[in-house]
């Protein structure tokens, strides 16, 4: 190579400085950068050897999914996915009894049903109602009082007034136990109710 | 972005002019640097250089396609990508400004810094070469790892994984090369606190850059992206590899550079301890409480239902790590802190070197063409502009090739025929959306995951988006996912009150809630004169809306604004129709709205429009007129009388049918050739109901001074 190196920059002589071995000495590369000399070391074998690993499995990867086509795209682990929870579903059809539930541990679960799906946050803590969900203990209803009204409300909500569906969240039974809570509140009177919106019914 | 001024792009939020002013420094700095190189004393481009070569070029073309943008006005503009191409040309730039930002750039500084402390020679120049142009030309491919399992097409996808995982032993390169450079003065590096510095940062490095390829397998990803795992990540690679390779740097110039002795070693020791402990209280609690997250948002159960449908729940549950977090950062900066006020005694105790002495001779002209057992690599380095072509090379290669099909192939992004542009008052929504900086904490992208599309609706797809400059898809989910807060009936669906009531004080709905409150949205009066020069903007960067929209932008605006102010009125909220937090409600119920809305393909081609019953009752009229006089009145007049804009409607002549199913549907579908919307996109069907009610009620009212007759004599019915 060219006579570019030149021993005095910066006033280090890296030959006098660094402790190298004899074999060292041998691999120095001609070069020099502001006293920064360099070995001539053959790159680590397991670095190279991990390199061309990972450039084999890109290769396969590419293959696998897209030249052959024999692993699934997205929509497809999608599909497989729902397919797989439809199954295991399907394996759990318990009927429930409609009627109301009056026990007070069935109350309690609707009780945490009802703060844990939030529905205070429309409806009120204690089902008073407020700026944007109706009073629950009047006798006032906008979507019918009985059972089965309150129950199609919960499944199905009612989105054009901003009531989710609660069927993809919650089991036929414990719908059933938020909804006996709520009616269970009726006649409860609490304080800054809000005003009786929709159809008496008792 | 500071004060709103942004363009919502991570890393690139910064707005037009100061992109400008960006390039403008980044030239300055080019030409110093070249200029520099051009009149260097050494023929051979140490290694160091190669890397400033790379990032200087990479930076370049990065930044300049990443911020393409199209002004508004001085301070708002749009970039000139949307959606799908937006995420892509964004997360090649995101992910190749902290590679050519943070680490090849401290890589450069590593090659100098390390061999000059340890003054030993660099362990192996082979590898050098090998990694260096390895790790350029891949790293520039990886950029959509950050959008795995995204409405990013498959192909695409699999780059950003394949090209992540070839990265690991390219980047481990540049951790190995400086670790056996170390070899045989470990002992130094005990006592050296500089060197110490430098062996964690090079650590961190390894680490990290074992990490990026390990969040970019699939399976990986899709439990932790949108976590706090990639915010560990990050602060691994920046408080360990760039922030420790500083205080390397310093704690060893700045001796040098004032010609003396650090003042205290000791101090420096405390400083390496506490920088060390303060990167570990940070990244462990949030390694974490990333996979707390992750796994509360995908466990279901036995019934098949989600375990944690709250999404706070899984934000309350990791509030307590964000603690621990607190005290890493704060022992980090006192470590800092320290280390200024060690080297600001070190420079007080020395005589700053102003100019050194030139002890390197003046380069001799050289052999042009290779010389006699040179190889071509040497010959290289001895030639700056071949080296710098070559860089370029291997930069655009992977740039082009995974980037153009996206723009050019039309099949990667599938259209999908409900989608419409955004009306004046979503778009103005949109832009609050970003200007508060809203993407920070939602994300707006559902994933094709059961967990995903059970709590927040359906998955995302990339037709979706093609109207979206910039794209809003998000990249941590502080809050839940946004995508289909449009969706009528669906499960983010919240009313116009409850939006109004929750950036109010979303404490007052859900009292965990972390969100701040927005309440100036409300006080504050939308900027509606912007809106004409935002739909030039939107048509100049190829969005359809109709002819001269922009003229009667402001119509529709406040049309559609004055219906949500009556919505809001129902649930007993007064507020002016011109108030930001309209807009905001507007966007709210449009985001992931229109996919909703497409009809099953089966009967293909003649769109069937259900035409409702006709409403005769006073009161369903009178709500007819209020929609009339909100959205129609401006081109037919105040009853019906038609203007230079649109026909009388109270003749007996029609344009397009006068029987109750023609007014039904043009109403409907609107005749978009002339001008009249298609109003089914922005009244819900009892409104459209009630205003062809009300036209129907208006037929042969013969209304006086009404505009001459058009079209064919309405048939009798």
């Amino acid at each position: 190579m060219n006579n570019q190196s030149n021993p005095h920059t910066n006033g280090h002589n890296p030959d006098e400085n660094v402790m190298l071995t004899d074999q060292e000495k041998n691999l120095l590369m001609p070069h020099e950068f502001d006293g920064i000399r360099e070995l001539d070391n053959p790159a680590p074998r397991w670095l190279m050897y991990l390199l061309y690993l990972t450039v084999f499995f890109a290769a396969l990867y590419w293959v696998h999914y897209h030249t052959f086509k024999q692993g699934p795209n997205q929509d497809e682990e999608y599909a497989m996915e729902i397919a797989a929870a439809e199954t295991a579903r399907g394996a759990d059809t318990t009927a429930v009894k409609l009627v109301q539930l009056t026990d007070a541990a069935s109350l309690e679960s609707g009780k945490k049903i009802y703060t844990d799906k939030l529905c205070y946050s429309c409806h009120g803590m204690l089902g008073e109602g407020n700026a944007v969900g109706p009073n629950l203990t009047d006798e006032y209803w906008l979507h019918g009082g009985k059972l089965e009204n309150l129950m199609e409300v919960m499944k199905n909500g009612v989105p054009a007034k901003g009531m989710a569906p609660f069927k993809d969240q919650l089991s036929e039974e414990q719908i059933l136990q938020v909804v006996s809570f709520v009616l269970s509140l009726q006649g409860s009177n609490p304080p800054n109710a809000k005003a009786p919106q929709g159809e008496k019914e008792v | 972005m500071a004060l709103g001024f942004t363009i919502s792009k991570e890393y690139a939020e910064l707005e037009w002019p100061i992109d400008v002013l960006i390039a403008v420094v980044w030239i300055v700095f080019g030409w110093n640097m070249f200029g520099t190189i051009a009149r260097r004393r050494v023929q051979h481009m140490y290694v160091a250089i190669w890397f400033y070569i790379a990032s200087w070029v990479a930076v370049t073309v990065l930044h300049v396609f990443n911020s393409l943008e199209l002004p508004v006005s001085f301070l708002k503009s749009y970039p000139v990508y949307a959606g799908v191409q937006d995420a892509l040309v964004q997360w090649w730039y995101g992910h190749n400004a902290v590679a050519f930002f943070l680490t090849t750039p401290f890589l450069g500084l590593m090659y100098y810094f390390l061999p000059k402390a340890a003054n030993r020679p660099i362990y192996s120049y082979k590898l050098s070469i090998i990694h260096f142009w390895t790790l350029i030309f891949i790293y520039i491919w990886s950029g959509p790892h950050h959008l795995l399992y995204q409405a990013l097409p498959d192909w695409a996808q699999t780059i950003g994984v394949i090209f992540s995982v070839m990265l690991i032993a390219p980047s481990w390169g540049g951790m190995i090369n400086g670790l056996l450079t170390l070899r045989g003065v470990w002992d130094k590096v005990r006592e050296t606190p500089m060197l110490k510095f430098m062996a964690v940062a090079v650590t961190a490095y390894g680490m990290v850059t074992f990490e990026g390829p390990m969040l970019s397998i699939k399976t990986i990803n899709s439990l932790l992206h949108f976590t706090d795992w990639i915010v560990a990540h990050v602060h691994i690679g920046g408080m360990g590899w760039n922030g420790f390779l500083t205080f390397a740097m310093l704690y060893w110039l700045i001796p040098v550079l004032w010609r003396t002795k650090l003042y205290s070693n000791k101090l420096a020791n405390i400083h390496f301890w506490l920088g060390t402990l303060g990167i570990l209280f940070y990244a462990i609690p949030l390694y974490w409480a990333a996979i707390t997250q992750g796994l509360m948002w995908k466990e279901f159960t036995p019934e098949g239902f989600l375990r944690y449908p709250n999404f706070l729940e899984t934000v309350t549950q990791i509030l307590p790590m964000y603690m621990t977090r607190i005290v890493g950062g704060i022992l980090y900066l006192t470590g800092a802190g320290i280390m200024v006020y060690n080297l600001a005694k070190t420079i007080q105790q020395g005589a700053f070197v102003a100019e050194e002495e030139t002890s390197a001779m003046p380069l001799e002209r050289t052999e042009k063409r290779r010389i006699l057992g040179e190889t071509i690599h040497g010959w290289m380095e001895r030639k700056p502009v071949q080296f710098t072509f070559w860089v370029t090379v291997a930069l655009l290669v992977g740039s082009v090739v995974s980037i153009v099909p996206l723009f050019v192939v039309k099949t990667n992004i599938p259209t999908i025929s409900s989608v419409k542009p955004w009306s004046p008052l979503e778009l103005q929504g949109r832009d609050l959306y970003v200007r508060e900086g809203c993407y920070t904490c939602h994300s707006q992208m559902v994933r094709p995951f059961r967990s995903e599309t059970e709590r927040y609706g359906e998955y995302s797809k990339s037709g979706e988006f093609v109207y979206d400059h910039p794209f809003q898809w998000g990249s941590r989910r502080m809050g839940p996912d946004l995508a289909r807060t449009g969706v009528v009936g669906g499960k983010m669906f919240k009313t116009a009150a409850w939006h109004f009531n929750h950036f109010y004080d979303p404490q007052e709905m859900n009292p965990q809630s972390v969100m701040p409150a927005y309440p100036w949205l409300i006080a504050n009066k939308l900027d509606v004169a912007s809106t004409p020069a935002k739909i030039k903007a939107m048509v100049t960067l190829g969005v359809p809306y109709p002819e001269g929209f922009a003229d009667r932008a402001i119509d529709s605006l406040m049309a559609q604004a004055t219906l949500i102010a009556n919505d809001l009125k129902q649930s007993g909220i007064e507020v002016e129709p011109d108030r930001e937090i309209i807009a905001m409600i507007a966007y709210m119920h449009r985001v992931g709205r229109d996919i909703s809305e497409l009809k099953p393909a089966s009967d293909a081609g003649a769109e069937t429009v259900e035409v409702p019953e006709l409403l005769t009752d006073q009161p369903s009229l009178d709500l007819g007129r209020q929609v009339y006089t909100a959205n129609c009145a401006a081109c037919h007049g105040a009853s019906g009388e038609g203007n230079a804009i649109g026909p009388n409607l109270t003749d007996d002549y029609w344009l397009h049918g006068g029987a109750d199913g023609d007014i039904y549907k043009s109403i409907h579908a609107g005749i978009p050739a002339k001008g009249m919307q298609a109003w089914k996109d922005l009244l819900n069907r009892e409104q459209l109901r009630q205003v062809y009610s009300f036209t129907v009620s208006l037929r042969g009212t013969h209304v006086a001074g009404g505009r001459e007759p058009q079209g064919e004599p309405a048939v009798s019915k």
